[in-house]
This record gives C-alpha cells, structure tokens and sequence, in this order.
C-alpha cells in the first residue's frame, strides 16, 4: 500500500472526521464533547497535527495549537497500520508508539468509544481517497 | 510538610482467640480470588475438632459453585447463605457489592457480624450494612494463592483489621478470632479503618504500579530497538526472578540497605541515574491520583464502568491480550 502524501494525509484525516461524526449518536457525542471537547492529533513523522473539536451537535477540524490540553501523538504508519488490521493501537500502545498526553483516565470510556469509528473512517477515508485520487477528498 | 502519621497497632497470633469461632457458621460469599483460600484456610483452622464451625460458601455464580463444592463445601445462593450466618464475609468483586448488600443485609441476624475484605464499598458510602450487625474489615494484602500457601506453610500473610461498627460490643475479639483463622496473624496485621484500607490500596495500584509497568514497558523498547536480545532484557527485568529476589530482600534487610548488596557499579549507575528523574512531575501525578482516590471520584468512574456494562473491558483485555513481542519472547522461553 502506498502512503498518501503529507498533504493527502491531512485531508484524508479531515474526511475521517467528518466520517466519524455520521458514527456516533447524539448520545455518545455529546458525551465526548463533555469528556474531552477538544482532541489534537499530531503526527510528527508527516509534520502533521489536526485537532478534533467536538459538539454536541457535531464533530469538526479546528485549528491545531501548540499547548493543547489533550493530545495524541503517534507515527502516520501506527495510525495506518491499526486501521488496516496490521497491528492494534493496544499493541502500539504497549510498544511506546502512541503518546497521550493531558486525558483524565476517569474519562477512558468516551475515548475508547471514539476507537473504532476512527479507525474504521480512516480507513474509508484512505480508501475513497486512494480510489479517486485527483478527486477532493473532503 | 505535615508530620508522618503514627504506626498503625499491629497485630499477632498472641493477641486473638480463634476458638471463639467455634460452633459459629461462616458465610463465604463469592466464591472467587480470595473465597477459596479463605473458606480453605477458615476450615482447617477451626472446622474441626469437637465443636467445628461450620464453613458454607454463598454464591450466585455456577462456575464458583461448582468450584465451592469440588473442594467440599456446601454451596448456597448468596442470600441463603447470609441468612445461616453467624459472620458473612463479603468476597464479591468491589463494584458488584452495592447492588448485592440490599438483598443480603435483609437476611443478615441481629447480632451476626458482616466482614469486608476490602473498605472500597464501606469508605464511598455505597452500602448500608444493618445496623444490628457487626461490621468488620479484614483485608488481606496479598493475593489468594499465596494466601493459600503462605497459610499452609506457616508464615501467613499481611492483612488489615478493623471494626466499623461494634453492634455486640465483641467486634474486635471477633475479627482477631477471623484474622488468626484466617491465617494472617503468623505475619502481622495493621488495624486500619476502610477509608485508609481502600486508599492505601488504591493509591499504591493505581500511582506506583503504572510507574513500574511503565518503566518495564520502555526499558524493554528502548533496549530491543537498540539491538539487544528481547529475551534477555525480560530475563533481566523479571523472567528470571532476580527482580522479585530484589523486592524480597528489600523486605528482609530494608529497602536502602538492599540497595548496596548489588556491587559498587550497580549502586552507582543506579543511584546516579536516580538522581536525573524528574520527580516533581511523578509527585504531582501521584498527588492527583490520590486526590481522585480520596474524593470518590475513581470509585464514582469504577461503578459508572459496573453499571453500563463494564464498556472498557474489551479494550483493556485486548491491550493485555495481544499477541504483542513481550508475550511472543515469554512464550518462546517457556518453550526452550
């Protein structure tokens, strides 16, 4: 499989985003938006940070900051490699290559609920991506 | 700084009585982790002789039950078993207990005695044992294989005692009677109310080991990514026991003296490197850790996760489940 470039990587990550969102019930969103209402997402391997805001009416991309209170750091392959099944995030987790930084461990639940819909969308975001590649994909 | 609080009173085999057990019924309710070696270890102590008393095990959950009965005991539902009760030892899992106590303090006799091996649901307030009963703390500290076989062996175990509530003003003699059965006191047992026994533990799985696992974790990453051999950077870390012979002679000899047992050039490289970790940050992480233990705002979380379900276990199984390198080398050892 062939990576997508840094600056389809962070258009694919703004599409699994919006993914996401159709994933999550109104329930589970407003929960994630209590728990933790802003999530940034950093890749420092693409030079790529991406911040997951979320409402209770919706999930969107904000703009990235530089102390965020909640952040995930992790390779590009880690990410990819959990979506397509290579290797789980546990198993990332417990080899060092998923940094978390700032998340209340009395609130895990509502991010392991957002899991497997990220992974799943990235997935589906990679592959429309890969399917149509001179197509926009947000 | 506030000062160190006092020692707790410890206490031996020459402080309680067990055969004021005798003649008693003994409910062991959950059949699990600790019920076992429990209801073993209460049955050789006093389940024999002229006036035995009499061991029945309580438990709603089949597998328990037919475990129960294997090792010979009678087996009631919970609540039965509560009722036949001189002492109820309530051995259900922490965030199963508040939902279960209503039904089972409703068949608890006057003047029967209701002991906790953990203070988690008696410190948060999440359960309301009756008052015409005794209510009790005995908590051993170690898990219950070793329960088990530190009893057969003679040399007990650590546990806490303590009396929450002295209905039949014979609390105390009670639960040194139980500890004494139970094995304990050959080692010692510190009296401790449940609000510290449950923090103490808390604080110490949830600040300290994370720390320890954390740091094994990374060593082993650190050091196979440089090349080294996967197999002996577990057998330095713990696969060969060296580490538990460590931790065992921390308590022997105390824990600085064991430092200087290991040559020169471990006590250097290990002081040295001690002296670089930033501290302050693991401080602050821990005081804030005990501060979500002390409020109840873990145990609000834990009986959030019991009530929908327990919806972090099949992430936190397969964390642990994974065919990750560390268990693939294990099993590959295991092999050899």
């Amino acid at each position: 499989m062939v990576s997508p470039a840094p600056t389809d990587f962070t258009a694919i990550l703004a599409r699994m985003i919006a993914l996401i969102d159709t994933k999550l019930s109104p329930v589970q969103r407003e929960k994630l938006a209590t728990a933790m209402p802003t999530i940034q997402w950093e890749f420092p391997d693409v030079d790529t940070k991406l911040c997951l805001a979320a409402s209770k009416d919706a999930l969107c991309v904000a703009a990235p900051v530089d102390q965020a209170p909640f952040v995930v750091r992790m390779a590009r392959s880690t990410l990819e490699d959990a979506a397509f099944g290579r290797r789980s995030l546990g198993a990332a987790f417990l080899a060092g290559r998923i940094h978390v930084r700032g998340m209340n461990p009395l609130r895990l639940r509502e991010f392991i609920m957002l899991v497997d819909p990220l992974l799943e969308s990235y997935r589906e975001a990679y592959l429309e991506s890969a399917s149509s590649p001179s197509a926009p994909v947000s | 700084m506030n000062p160190p609080a006092p020692h707790p009173r410890l206490f031996r085999d020459r402080d309680a009585d067990p055969s004021i057990l005798r003649g008693k019924t003994i409910a062991i309710l959950g059949y699990g982790l600790l019920g076992q070696p429990l209801g073993l270890n209460l049955r050789d102590a006093v389940g024999t002789g002229t006036t035995p008393a009499t061991v029945i095990v309580g438990s709603d959950d089949e597998p328990s039950s037919a475990r129960a009965r294997a090792d010979g005991f009678e087996v009631l539902p919970l609540v039965e078993a509560a009722a036949r009760a001189d002492l109820a030892l309530m051995l259900l899992p922490d965030e199963v207990q508040p939902e279960a106590m209503p039904a089972i303090g409703a068949r608890l006799r006057p003047g029967s005695a209701l002991v906790f091996a953990s203070g988690y649901a008696l410190a948060y307030g999440l359960v309301t044992p009756p008052p015409g009963v005794d209510v009790l703390l005995f908590a051993p500290r170690m898990g219950g294989e070793a329960i088990r076989q530190r009893t057969v062996d003679g040399r007990g175990y650590m546990a806490y005692l303590g009396v929450e509530h002295d209905a039949t003003g014979k609390a105390r003699e009670l639960v040194l009677a139980l500890a004494a059965a139970g094995g304990c006191l050959k080692f010692g047992a510190l009296e401790m109310t449940a609000k510290q026994e449950v923090v103490l533990d808390l604080f110490v799985e949830q600040a300290f080991g994370p720390w320890m696992g954390a740091a094994l974790l990374s060593a082993f990453h650190v050091g196979t990514e440089a090349g080294l051999p996967p197999l002996g950077l577990l057998m330095e870390l713990y696969l060969s026991g060296e580490m538990s012979e460590t931790f065992a002679q921390m308590a022997r000899d105390g824990f600085l003296p064991s430092t200087l047992s290991h040559g020169f050039a471990a006590s250097f490289g290990g002081m040295t490197r001690a002296l670089s970790i930033d501290r302050e940050q693991m401080g602050e992480q821990m005081r804030a850790i005990l501060g979500e233990i002390d409020s109840g705002a873990f145990a609000e979380a834990l009986q959030d996760e019991y009530k929908n379900g327990y919806p972090c276990r099949p992430f936190l199984d397969k964390v642990v489940g994974d065919d990750d390198i560390i268990s693939r080398t294990e099993r590959d050892f295991r092999a050899m």
